[in-house]
């Protein structure tokens, strides 16, 4: 699915370059916070941010306990207002089924917008490899396009790069002087994509939500490049993952108003599509063809299992923004293409690989500042917990592993046990350590961390110590 | 094929619903859930409405000019035009533009090119893309985010208010409307037109170092000219 699935990801590799990298360490400092300050303000001007936010899990849980009736209708009425709707068991029947239009159309040239779910088929390797000239024209994505480099997140998809990186980029691939400034790079990338969107005859959109009483596809862009994606090209593509269906108009009023300001701190963003069916045989321009692929690729299992709820997920990336992980670490060294929490919790049931899932779980310290964040209260770090248990029933432990779980156990049973033990292992410790902390041990354990020494005195008998005092 | 396809994607949702266990039963929204989320009171009176919808768009980065009669948009108008030096202006035809007779006397400005929109996909694209601002009128516009409605039909194409680095936009004041909730209200009975933007400011990216930048890819300066004066609504 991702560009590093077929060989392994090196987990602790790619956290080592992360940390050693300045810029990012800088950028994750800065950004997430800023971003997170802005959401909070933004929250604050819903009456009850609470109740709002129970009734947009409950319009999710609802849209995704009826999600065959609401998918049918939703292909229905799009269908009656001269639509196609395709249906992809996984990403590479999207792929097939998209290079297909493409050519049955006589398609040479697409734009795209930024889009996961895209991301998550690779859609612009296909695209490229069937024949198309094929341009990201979000301007976040088209930097990553023009350097062979992916999102790291969800709706900052460069946070990674700097001005300098983009400039220097710039100026070896667009032809342009050597700047640094923001709008003068922004100028340069607008006018290298306004050919593009003039000449092109495929449209690839992404779809925020889908509205199944009207068949509409709503999107979400502040740049005008999904505008433009989904008015220039004669023939359109919309391509959602299954769960993003709505029952109602009201819903999505609902749910715009939270998404938009958990996602960028907006009210609302510069431009909200809503699309219902290709253009009318009157209009001068819009799609003559509208395409709507609808992708499952393992999301009717996590429907079927009990991690449902990850399904409510809006894909607005307030976790990252808050999830002290990924803050240090950025979203490449999860080498999936859904970093941060969401990412955590998603990709092990996504794609259903040990080396993936067994380390995607250690990247959670179970703080809960997702939770906090999440606007429809999605509990990640439960979900994150509960997937733990399942990966450790389902491998066969080694012996050793379970006689020290034998042990541990034994030992927590009773206060006094569990008092012994720790007096006991200050003992057998003691030896090892230099000035209060173990720095080797013949586990992995200590090759990034420092052990401390159990204490003289523990905690229990400071306590003990304090409540005697007068 | 497709027809097959559908049958096995819905059939192995419907299995997938079915192996699931657990939570009850969820019922949906009722109307006085949704009232939770309004942000602009029913209540509001319309000159409440045109002073949020102005504190808003300002707030989005759209510059709100009040006009109070028709020679006063005239000359509003003409001002701008000189002001953003713009010698190609894409005209639509509209029943409140063709009203007010703004195209007598746009014409009349010798340092002004009116372009008709073209009939043909090609060569209404060379136009939008090449003129320097368009002038279009909003459907309707929401007083909660300071949101132009803008809704396409063979009049009004989608390039029209997006290609042009430029957007100018009448707004009578009638069509104002307070919520979101109200907006989408108005659709939920009717078929929607195929395509319904909500616009709220120039277009912009954050791409950069979070650095915000005015004009990524539709226009870069949005300007409305507020229609207060009762004889422009239709």
């Amino acid at each position: 699915m991702t560009a590093t699935s077929h060989n392994k990801h090196p987990f602790p590799k790619a956290i080592k370059t992360a940390l050693a990298n300045d810029y990012l360490q800088h950028a994750l400092d800065t950004y997430p916070r800023q971003r997170t300050g802005r959401v909070v303000n933004a929250l604050k001007e819903l009456p009850d941010l609470e109740h709002v936010r129970q009734q947009a899990r409950r319009i999710r849980d609802y849209s995704l306990a009826h999600l065959d009736t609401l998918l049918a209708q939703l292909a229905d009425n799009l269908e009656q207002h001269g639509g196609h709707v395709h249906w992809a068991r996984d990403a590479d029947h999207a792929r097939q089924l998209i290079t297909d239009i493409a050519g049955q159309h006589n398609c040479r040239l697409a734009v795209k917008t930024k889009s996961m779910t895209t991301e998550e088929i690779a859609l612009t390797d296909a695209l490229s490899r069937a024949g198309l000239e094929t341009y990201e024209t979000d301007m976040g994505e088209l930097i990553l396009q023009l350097d062979n480099d992916h999102p790291s997140h969800i709706i900052t998809p460069m946070i990674h790069k700097s001005r300098q990186q983009v400039g220097r980029l710039f100026q070896q691939k667009l032809g342009i002087s050597y700047t640094d400034d923001p709008a003068q790079l922004i100028g340069a990338a607008r006018a290298h994509l306004r050919d593009k969107f003039r000449r092109a005859d495929l449209g690839i959109i992404g779809v925020n939500f889908a509205v199944s009483q009207t068949g509409s596809l709503v999107m979400l862009t502040n740049e005008g490049n999904g505008r433009l994606t989904a008015a220039r090209p004669r023939v359109c593509v919309a391509l959602m993952g299954m769960e993003k269906v709505i029952p109602s108009l009201a819903d999505l009023a609902l749910l715009l108003k939270l998404t938009v300001r958990s996602a960028v701190g907006s009210r609302i963003t510069v431009y909200t599509n809503i699309i219902t069916g290709p253009a009318r045989p009157d209009e001068p321009d819009g799609p003559e063809q509208l395409h709507l692929v609808i992708l499952d690729n393992g999301r009717s299992n996590i429907l079927a299992s009990p991690y449902r709820d990850l399904l409510a997920c809006l894909r607005c990336g307030a976790c990252l923004n808050a999830c002290p992980v990924y803050r240090k670490i950025g979203g490449h060294a999860y080498g999936s293409v859904y970093p941060g929490p969401i990412g955590t919790a998603l990709t092990p049931l996504l794609e259903p690989d040990l080396h993936t899932t067994k380390n995607m779980l250690e990247l959670c310290s179970l703080c809960g500042a997702c939770l906090e964040r999440c606007p429809v209260n999605i509990d990640i770090p439960r979900l994150v917990i509960n997937q733990r248990r399942d990966l450790n029933n389902a491998r066969g432990n080694s012996r050793l592993y379970r006689c020290g779980l034998a042990a541990w156990a034994w030992a927590y049973r009773t206060p006094g046990r569990y008092t012994f033990c720790q007096r006991a292992l200050r003992l057998l410790l003691r030896p090892l350590a230099r000035k209060g902390w173990i720095r080797r041990l013949p586990s992995p354990w200590t090759a990034v961390r420092d052990l401390p020494l159990p204490a003289k005195k523990l905690f229990r008998d400071l306590w003990k110590q304090d409540r005697q005092k007068p | 094929m497709s027809t097959t396809d559908r049958q096995q994607f819905l059939d192995r949702l419907r299995h997938a619903l079915a192996d699931h266990h657990g939570d009850p039963d969820v019922a949906p929204l009722t109307p006085a859930d949704y009232e939770q989320a309004r942000l602009t009171p029913s209540s509001t009176t319309p000159a409440g409405l045109a002073e949020r919808f102005t504190e808003m768009a300002s707030d989005a980065g759209m510059i709100v000019h009040p006009v109070a009669s028709t020679a006063d948009l005239t000359s509003q108008l003409t001002s701008l035009l000189d002001e953003l030096s713009i010698s190609t202006l894409l005209l639509p035809h509209d029943p409140l533009l063709d009203s007010l007779a703004l195209r007598g006397q746009l014409a009349q400005r010798a340092d002004l090119t009116l372009l008709d929109l073209p009939a043909d996909r090609e060569t209404l694209t060379e136009a939008a893309f090449n003129a320097d601002a368009a002038l279009s009128v909003a459907t309707y516009a929401l007083a909660e985010t300071g949101s132009l409605v803008l809704t396409a039909s063979a009049d009004t194409p989608r390039l029209l208010s997006l290609a042009p680095p430029v957007h100018l936009c009448l707004l009578p004041v009638s069509r104002l409307l307070g919520d979101l909730l109200d907006l989408l209200a108005l659709y939920d009975a009717s078929a929607l037109p195929p395509s319904v933007t909500l616009v709220t400011g120039p277009s912009k990216t954050a791409d950069i170092e979070m650095t915000l930048v005015q004009g990524a890819h539709g226009p870069i300066a949005e300007h409305i000219l507020l229609l207060s004066n009762q004889e422009h609504t239709e």
